[in-house]
């Protein structure tokens, strides 16, 4: 099991938060995990393939970059592992966090 | 969401394991730098200071996205839960619309939205527009310029048309879709979804609009 703390702050990651913060504060980050393996390669389907994979009332985080849509499952992106996807779209390399 | 590149070079980011003021500290596999993933800035190594550029993206239900995106693609991993559905927001006034450039923040609450779902508003002197879709309980955030002109908005017989042109626009998308417009976009900006509360705690300089 994660600390609470983690998961608050991976909750609020995943509500898709900007926390504010001084930015002039100390950076002094404490840790409560591992690291996690990078997640590249992510694997994509065309929406008439993921169709029955998905409910139509589920939440996704949409992004259109250079005329091309994806659609990133919120219920497919929870948990500290899945927190950041190393993805290309569009020609550019983007990262989808959660 | 970010952009994944400074200065030419591509980074893979990766959770570190490491929380700063309880969230996300990323770091690039390749010079190590550590990333403020609120911040979206470099805090500690090599890329110290760097920021990483902002890309609009928008929080809706799959059949909204599909319907609006019919050649969408859909990153597909296994399922981690189930629970974030369109009926997630159970009461809309814990939830807010927001925005954060350089320090500057401000929120839109849902309910104040779902009130008033064409708002003609600004980002700190920018002119903006605030759409909100009832059905899918989806807000995105537009620049309202365009082609050096400042367009204002009004939702008449279900439809959402600019005062200038009478074009008709999706709101959802920010495309122009009938009218002299049509095929034109409005610029999205990269507001979030997030609870009212956490907004506030983390944010209390922040703006918040109120209903009045």
């Amino acid at each position: 099991m994660l600390p609470k703390t983690l998961l608050f702050g991976f909750w609020c990651c995943a509500a898709g938060m900007s926390l504010a913060q001084d930015s002039s504060q100390e950076f002094n980050p404490k840790r409560v995990a591992p690291a996690f393996p990078p997640l590249t390669d992510i694997p994509v389907k065309p929406a008439q393939e993921a169709q029955r994979l998905l409910n139509p009332a589920e939440l996704v985080l949409g992004v259109v970059v250079g005329g091309e849509a994806r659609a990133y499952p919120i219920n497919m992106l929870t948990g500290p592992s899945r927190e950041i996807l190393n993805d290309t779209l569009g020609g550019k390399t983007i990262a989808a966090t959660w | 969401m970010y952009a994944r590149e400074v200065d030419g070079k591509k980074l893979t980011l990766v959770v570190s394991g490491l929380l700063w003021n309880r969230s996300l500290v990323m770091r690039d596999q390749e010079t190590q730098s550590l990333w403020s993933h609120i911040l979206g800035e470099a805090k500690q190594g090599p890329l110290k200071n760097k920021r990483l550029q902002q890309i609009p993206s928008v929080m809706t239900d799959w059949e909204s996205w599909q319907k609006q995106h019919a050649d969408t693609t859909v990153a597909v991993l296994s399922r981690t839960s189930k629970e974030y559905t369109r009926h997630f927001y159970k009461r809309l006034d814990d939830f807010v619309l927001g925005m954060v450039v350089e320090g500057k923040a401000k929120a839109w609450p849902l309910d104040v939205l779902h009130k008033t779902p064409a708002r003609n508003d600004a980002f700190f002197g920018q002119p903006a527009l605030v759409t909100f879709d009832r059905e899918s309980v989806t807000a995105r955030l537009f620049d309202r310029r365009l082609n050096e002109r400042t367009l204002t908005f009004h939702w008449k017989d279900g439809k959402l048309r600019d005062d200038q042109t009478g074009t008709t626009w999706n709101a959802l998308t920010g495309k122009a879709v009938a009218g002299t417009l049509a095929g034109q976009h409005l610029v999205p900006l990269p507001a979030i979804i997030s609870f009212r509360k956490v907004w506030q705690q983390f944010h209390p300089e922040s703006e918040i609009v109120s209903s009045k």
